[in-house]
């Protein structure tokens, strides 16, 4: 097959798919057939996207006409594979893959029409990613990006009986399109000057100058976009909440699609943040201030998948950073490398989840002893996390602050994160899994089924051993730059091993599975709603009474006018209908009266 | 006073005799005859005109009016006819289907 038939090929299969279980009844209401047809649809498109990454073809671009505007074309749509995306392909399909297997199992007591459901959503959020990793243009990247953020409603809001289910979903929906509208005008700004989405020709306008001189408003814009789809303070406040999703619509959201495909934008656009360093220095500062603060609000939180979402936050932080910084080849590596263990530890957590009926980490302990496989996988994830040598994160993590290496603030924040993430990964898995158990759920735990355990396997070789590909993820980027080994990697596995060890001794088997080590004062500090607080302020003493003076406005003021008008005319209408008295001869006499006024002007007007 | 001058005196008593008898009539057929006596009053003076220039197109035109004439009244009867039918009456003040 040709590149460009498997290119059409990797999103196509999953909308097929979407599109046969969501319009055919008989297969939407058998959950096993729905997700039959869903993940060999996800197999294909995985096995299309492999192939198109093992058989490196030239650059291609094939676009259709979509828009037409002024006797030429206004917008496309199409497809663009080049080294940049076709890894993206691989990594996006085969997380989404392992996580529909892992969701048979995971979701086995749902009934069969909400399996349906959620097949039909996983399906087309595959179509989302995929079209979104595959756009030639920034109109195309729009829409597919909205996508992805309606597929992440649909799927966070799955249990939607759950009030809070609800209010979860709709908090992601929106805060992610706020950041959008940001995105969209920086799209049209950027038409507005370069006369063209297309990023090939953007790229060369770019570079061949000369630029306006308003030229960072485009990055900026497209920042907010970037910040509000990947969780970056301050608009990171939808992704705790998102946990409100069944556990492997968590690790799909937050480890290979809705957060990545922020940071993908961030990649994809890069020429256009390189026109304003100003816009790259925000960027980069926005990152590492995400990295510290997600990863301390980490520290204090007791409900498994809290933990993990903060560290999602914080590790996009990093990967923010170092794209701030320009270092294309390191942000992108470690989110690659984070979405492979971040589904791992996501799809791990699931299984203890599913096996006890709580995310709370006091109700856990003990759970290493029946679930030796869950356990050892999750141990093996937050290593990775960590970046303890020679698993996958600690390469991407390496690069990560090799390219901070500059801007001494920044990396002194990558640093601080560094130390906190094995602490509070160590602390996560020392209550999870070692001790004795604090439930009784707990302590008739038993080992998930193979459908759980099979994803998890497969993700675990990836999430271990993706860090050696870097040299052929380099080559495919096109960017010089590898792995180096110094002075800085020292320090940065020497803070891993500290916060390791701190976790061990401040949770170890030895303190009977104690949660909250820390100050008291610091941890209320950080459980704190402070800003979500504010943001509700925001919106009940500004927006609202904004909305309710425009409203009265809307309701008096204009509606007013309208009525008046209304209403004369009424009274106008009511008094002449007394002209028409149905008396032949009043007709008559006005006839009369007008032939004679007639014929007066007719004598004396002229 | 000349021939058609007592013509066109005639002519425009009977045409102020036809439309009071419009405006004051209430039975359709007499507001019928009235408005036959305002288009008679105006063949007497297409033919007074018409003697007055000399040749013969005043009395075809009055001819071809009193034709038209013919025609208008059996519409008209017509009309009456389908009102005495429907209303019960030929009286017009009594058929006021029109008032607003």
């Amino acid at each position: 097959m040709s590149p460009l038939t498997l290119c059409l090929l990797v999103p196509a299969l999953p909308a097929l798919a979407a599109l046969l279980i969501g319009l055919v009844p008989a297969l939407r209401r058998r959950g096993d057939l729905a997700a039959g047809v869903s993940i060999t649809a996800a197999a294909l498109s995985l096995g299309a996207a492999l192939w198109l990454l093992l058989d490196p073809a030239p650059p291609l671009q094939a676009v259709a006409r979509w828009l037409p505007f002024a006797g030429s074309t206004l917008a496309e749509l199409g497809v663009r594979l080049d080294g940049t995306n076709a890894p993206m392909l691989v990594v996006v399909g085969l997380v989404a893959l392992c996580v529909q297997i892992y969701s048979v199992g995971y979701l086995s007591d749902e009934p069969p029409a909400s399996r349906g459901r959620y097949f039909t959503w996983q399906s087309l959020f595959l179509l989302a990613m995929q079209g979104f990793v595959l756009s030639p243009n920034l109109l195309q990247l729009f829409v597919f990006y909205e996508l992805i953020g309606l597929c992440s409603y649909l799927l966070i809001g799955f249990w939607h009986e759950r009030p809070s289910a609800g209010r979860a979903a709709v908090k992601a929906f929106w805060v992610t399109k706020f950041g959008d509208v940001g995105f969209l005008i920086g799209i049209i700004v950027a038409w507005s000057w370069f006369g063209t989405f297309d990023l090939r020709e953007l790229d060369a306008a770019v570079r061949t100058g000369p630029l306006p001189d308003l030229a960072w408003i485009v990055p900026a814009l497209i920042f907010c976009g970037v910040a509000s789809k990947s969780a970056q303070v301050p608009l990171h406040v939808w992704l705790p909440d998102a946990m409100e999703g069944p556990t492997p619509v968590s690790a799909l959201l937050h480890a290979a699609t809705m957060v990545a495909a922020g940071v993908f934008l961030l990649v994809r656009t890069t020429f256009l943040f390189e026109m304003s360093p100003a816009v790259q220095t925000v960027v980069m500062y926005v990152g590492a201030g995400t990295a510290l603060f997600a990863a301390l609000q980490g520290l204090a939180q007791n409900d498994i998948k809290r933990v993990l979402a903060y560290s999602t936050c914080s590790q996009l932080g990093l990967m923010v950073a170092a794209l701030g910084a320009g270092a294309v080849l390191s942000g992108y590596f470690h989110l690659l490398t984070h979405a492979f263990f971040k589904a791992l530890l996501f799809l791990a957590a699931g299984s203890a989840i599913h096996a006890i009926h709580t995310n709370d980490l006091r109700a856990m302990g003990g759970l290493a002893r029946a679930m030796r496989w869950t356990a050892l996988l999750f141990g093996l994830g937050a290593l990775a996390l960590a970046g303890i040598p020679p698993l996958s994160g600690f390469f991407s993590k390496e690069l990560v602050l090799a390219a901070l290496v500059d801007h001494p603030v920044a990396l002194a924040l990558a640093l601080a994160t560094t130390l906190l993430t094995p602490y509070y990964m160590g602390r996560a898995f020392l209550l999870a899994f070692v001790g004795t158990p604090r439930s009784e759920a707990a302590r008739h735990a038993h080992e998930s089924g193979w459908s759980l355990l099979g994803p998890m396997l497969a993700l675990a070789i990836p999430a271990a051993a993706a860090g050696f590909l870097l040299p052929d993820f380099a080559r495919s980027l096109g960017v010089e730059g590898g792995f180096h080994f110094d002075a800085l990697g020292a320090v940065a596995v020497g803070l891993a091993l500290v916060g390791l060890g701190a976790a061990w001794f401040l949770h170890g088997p030895r303190r009977a599975g104690r949660a909250d080590a820390l100050p008291a004062g610091f941890l209320a500090l950080v459980r704190s709603s402070a800003i979500d607080d504010f943001y509700e302020i925001l919106w009940r003493r500004v927006l609202l009474v904004f909305s309710r003076m425009v409203g009265w406005f809307d309701r008096y003021v204009v509606d007013g006018m309208i009525n008046v008008v209304g209403a004369a005319t009424l009274a106008l209408g009511g008094g002449l209908r007394r002209v028409q008295t149905g008396l032949a001869r009043d007709y008559v006499l006005a006839l009369f009266l007008g032939l004679v006024a007639l014929a007066a002007w007719g004598v004396w007007g002229t | 006073m000349s021939d058609v001058q007592a013509c066109l005196l005639l002519a425009a008593a009977m045409f102020s005799i036809g439309v009071y008898g419009v405006l004051t009539r209430r039975n359709a057929i007499g507001i019928l005859l009235a408005v036959e006596l305002m288009a008679n009053a105006v063949n007497i003076n297409l033919v007074a005109f018409g003697r007055l220039h000399g040749g013969p197109t005043g009395q075809i035109f009055a001819l071809f009016a009193i034709a038209l004439t013919v025609a208008e009244v059996a519409l008209g009867l017509a009309l009456v006819l389908l009102l005495a039918r429907t209303q019960r009456t030929a009286d017009v003040d009594e058929a006021r289907l029109l008032r607003g």
